[in-house]
């Protein structure tokens, strides 16, 4: 029982190493498959990937000593290498300066935790408005200055291809189950506000590239603001269970430089306008 | 075998055994209704 | 160690002389009123319940093997979450800390049995009633509750009829945990040894009592919350329904007002188990006896300060989210303690490495990544990122299998000799720990690539660029799953054909009244009130 163990122990720990530093570094260009948090498009996302990755390293090096000194003491505090047990049972100045150190640190990570938060929920003059309102299993969008609204679902490809034994490969689906049929059309580069509403249960917007997720809560109003830095068209997905579909119903921004998004609006209304023209001729 | 006094100490901690569980249910009976009556009185 | 196992031999025969087990099959267990007995259906019952939770979760992990719905629908899958949340939950880790606390609580303190052996048997038998109803709601029309056991409104409302059958369930659980704690409490309180004072209670008996007191807080207001969903279902009332001017906002909050002390009642006493199996095979006293109760109970004070942090994405005033963020990273100084108190207790110890110490290191590692994975979701701007993806899924996982479930294996396998007079297969447990080990990481830490990278938890299909890790996590939870049988294997063996005795003191380093007793234990324990010796128990010099 003594030699295997020693090697059992280094075996298992050598091989989570190195599983673990190759799905950290290799697995992503391997795979495509993305592990860690995007940097987002918005000053909120690249303030929260910052604040994700100082809080991660800062959990990694108190694991690592922890887990160092553990693993110090399995090695050489053995029986079976004839270590003899200390006697000792406390150590007042040990407890005292293993309190007050995570203190510490806890306060090194609050000073930049505050500021994010504050940075996030006091929202600027903003420009434009979007009122966003979740449905079973859909989004409706408002753009209240401006008179249009419409309702945007999971792409029927995509929902075609989702049900129970369709025969259909999701990898053949462009963005499968992360496509929509009218996407949310916004400018670059606008500040902008958004209300946030349910009308029937609660729901969640989630755009990861924009760096936060806001409950849609029927009866409620919930506030938020962004100013998406980079035109191009980015993904989310309801993040609030909210029914049998609630994994299929996917959001997607098309965020267009200042210009193209008014000439886009002006268009949209001018349809809109006809729309409403005939449906009262009728 | 038990003593004579011991049997009457087992006796003695049981009452307050006894006691100490009334005293707890009456909290978590208390936590309830108060609970209940604090959804009730602000609708 | 020959002529002990002669000794406790002897002792065996000379109880088993004075044991008045009842005889008949109804008798010793329908109406049992042993604490030993009652131990040991809730244990069975608890290990039953997490194989029935645990196929829930193959049946997740297979949906989730590959993008596309290949097995269930999307309802179904629904179900399988919530009901598997509920069932592990409220089935399988709360009762076996039930069954720990039967088993081990009045040997710890020297009593003959719990204070209230009657209500004992009652608060027992309530949970198969209860679970049996829960489960039958999966074979009605409207099927099992889909809307996450967090039960949020309106969506739980959109449940059909058998939403009044989880309901009851629910209140049946919580008579069953409030009866338990009181008698829990009473025990603690009442039937401890002449000399057996506070200070010198092993920390198991220490973790138990303040999660008895947390249990008795919570679970009324859990019961009354139910309630007033029912109500709003069934009778028309609007607590929780906008659409009649109630607050669907409010049950979040009382939900949590019950669920965050609810996770530290599934982890406290997993606390307790780990600092009485780190000393006895590191064969050295627990480093910091006093910190560590002091730790718990600030521990347990803090958890009803910090409910909110489920809910940072609702929407909150800016000083309320401050407020709960701070509140809950106060709660990394205690845990730390604790953790830095058993890396002490290893420190210079005469280790060595049977199967419950294996499971309690690995609790360490794996309960600390879990821990700093919460401190992390601590942080609220950030938590709008993290929460409800897999990243939230993979942080409480890792805080509750290879946290609270591994203590709970850790636990049975340091007491098994102890309850059985039998050791177990050595070689079998240790497989069936670096099986477990080994799997419940490939299981789990994927998960947190998978949240980071944007997944969205609860859903029963994903787009491709999740495929791979899900399939290696599914892969992990497959094997994970069938370790488990070896589990079983190990017990089973152990109970009926194991023919090695083991002694009454079973470890060489172990301490404590439980020891002093023969394996098995008498039917009774402690008839005579033992004398409390600083030899024989862990804690006798309270002075630290």
């Amino acid at each position: 029982m003594k030699k295997p163990n020693t090697f059992i122990v280094v075996a298992a720990v050598t091989a989570a190493v190195i599983a673990a530093t190759w799905l950290l570094l290799a697995a992503p260009g391997y795979t495509g498959n993305e592990i860690n948090m995007t940097r987002g498009v918005t000053s909120q996302s690249t303030i929260n990937y910052g604040l994700h990755m100082t809080v991660l390293w800062i959990c990694v090096v108190i694991g690592v000593i922890v887990f160092s000194a553990m693993f110090v003491s399995i090695v050489l505090h053995r029986k079976s290498r004839g270590h003899e047990a200390a006697k000792f049972t406390h150590s007042t100045k040990a407890e005292v300066v293993w309190t007050i150190i995570p203190v510490l640190i806890l306060i090194v990570m609050a000073v930049p935790a505050t500021r994010a938060l504050v940075n996030m929920e006091v929202a600027p003059e903003t420009e434009m408005t979007i009122k966003i309102t979740g449905f079973q299993w859909r989004w409706k969008y408002e753009y209240i200055e401006d008179g249009v609204s419409f309702i945007s679902s999971l792409d029927p490809a995509s929902n075609a291809a989702r049900q129970l034994e369709s025969g259909v490969n999701p990898v053949d689906i462009d963005n499968y189950l992360l496509e929509v049929d009218k996407p949310l059309v916004l400018p670059a580069n606008t500040r902008i506000k958004f209300l946030i509403t349910a009308d029937d249960v609660i729901h969640s917007w989630w755009v990861p590239a924009l760096g936060w997720k806001r409950d849609a809560i029927p009866g409620f109003i919930n506030e938020a603001w962004t100013e998406i830095m980079e035109p191009g068209v980015y993904r989310g997905q309801c993040a609030e269970l909210c029914g049998k579909d609630h994994g299929f119903m996917p959001i997607v921004l098309n965020v267009l430089p200042r210009a193209e998004y008014d000439a886009w609006i002006a268009q949209q209304q001018d349809t809109q306008q006809k729309l409403a023209a005939n449906l009262a001729r009728l | 075998m038990m003593t004579g006094t011991q049997q009457d100490e087992m006796q003695a901690r049981r009452k307050r055994a006894v006691k100490t569980a009334w005293l707890l249910a009456a909290v978590a009976i208390t936590v309830f209704i108060a609970f209940l009556l604090s959804g009730i009185l602000a609708a | 160690m020959s002529t002990e196992s002669t000794l406790s031999h002897d002792i065996h025969e000379h109880d088993e002389h004075h044991d008045h087990k009842p005889s008949g099959f109804l008798d010793r267990w329908l109406f049992t009123t042993n604490h030993k007995d009652i131990g040991t259906l809730y244990l069975i019952f608890s290990l039953l319940m997490f194989f029935i939770g645990g196929s829930m979760a193959m049946i997740i992990r297979a949906e989730l093997f590959a993008p596309g719905l290949q097995l269930v629908e999307p309802d179904f899958f629904n179900q399988m979450t919530t009901m598997h949340a509920l069932i592990m939950v409220f089935g399988a880790v709360m009762p076996a800390w039930v069954g720990f606390a039967n088993w081990m609580l009045p040997m710890m303190v020297g009593a003959p049995d719990m204070a209230l052996p009657r209500m004992n048997n009652w608060s027992f038998w309530i949970l198969p009633f209860a679970f049996a109803m829960l489960l039958s709601t999966l074979f009605m029309d409207s099927g099992g509750p889909a809307a996450g056991w967090t039960l949020y409104p309106p969506l739980s409302l959109q449940g059909g009829q058998s939403f009044a059958f989880v309901v009851f369930a629910i209140h049946m659980m919580g008579i069953s945990s409030i009866m338990g704690s009181i008698n829990v409490i009473a025990t603690i309180l009442n039937m401890r040894a002449p000399g057996m004072t506070l200070l010198k209670m092993p920390l198991f008996v220490w973790t138990w009592l303040i999660t008895a007191f947390l249990l008795i807080m919570v679970m009324p207001v859990l019961a009354g919350a139910v309630t007033m969903l029912l109500t709003d279902h069934f009778f028309g009332t609007s607590f929780f329904n906008a659409a009649g001017g109630g607050d669907p906002v409010m049950f979040q909050h009382i939900f949590w007002f019950f669920g965050h002390p609810e996770v530290y009642i599934m982890i406290l006493p997993a606390f307790g188990v780990v600092s009485e199996i780190i000393p006895t095979f590191a064969r050295k006293p627990l480093f910091g006896y006093s910190a560590m109760v002091y730790a718990t109970a600030s521990i347990a004070f803090l958890s009803f300060i910090v409910w909110a942090h489920h809910m940072f994405t609702v929407g909150m005033p800016l000083t309320g989210a401050l407020f709960f963020m701070y509140a809950t990273m106060l709660i990394a100084v205690p845990t730390g303690v604790k953790v830095f108190n058993w890396v002490s207790t290893m420190w210079k110890g005469s280790m060595t490495f049977e199967t419950p110490m294996l499971f309690a290191i690995a609790f360490v590692v794996l309960f600390t990544i879990g821990g700093l994975s919460g401190l992390m979701l601590a942080i609220a701007a950030v938590d709008l990122q993290y929460h409800d993806t897999y990243f939230v899924v993979a942080h409480f996982h890792y805080v509750l299998v290879p946290g609270a479930v591994f203590a709970l294996m850790a636990g049975t396998y340091y007491w098994l000799p102890k309850w059985t007079g039998h050791m177990y297969s050595e070689k079998w447990g240790k497989i069936h720990f670096w099986l477990s080990a080994i799997s419940v990481n490939i299981l789990f830490f994927p998960q947190h690539y998978l949240g980071l990278a944007g997944m969205p938890r609860r859903i029963p299909d994903y787009s491709t660029q999740f495929a791979d890790f899900n399939m290696i996590s599914s892969i992990g939870g497959f094997i994970f799953g069938a370790s488990q049988l070896v589990f079983v294997g190990v017990i089973v063996h152990c109970v009926y054909k194991s023919r090695q005795k083991a002694t009454g003191q079973v470890w060489e380093g172990a301490k404590g009244l439980e020891w002093t007793l023969s394996s098995p234990p008498p039917y009774h324990s402690f008839n005579e009130p033992p004398v409390i010796d600083s030899s024989t128990i862990a804690h006798a010099d309270s002075t630290h």
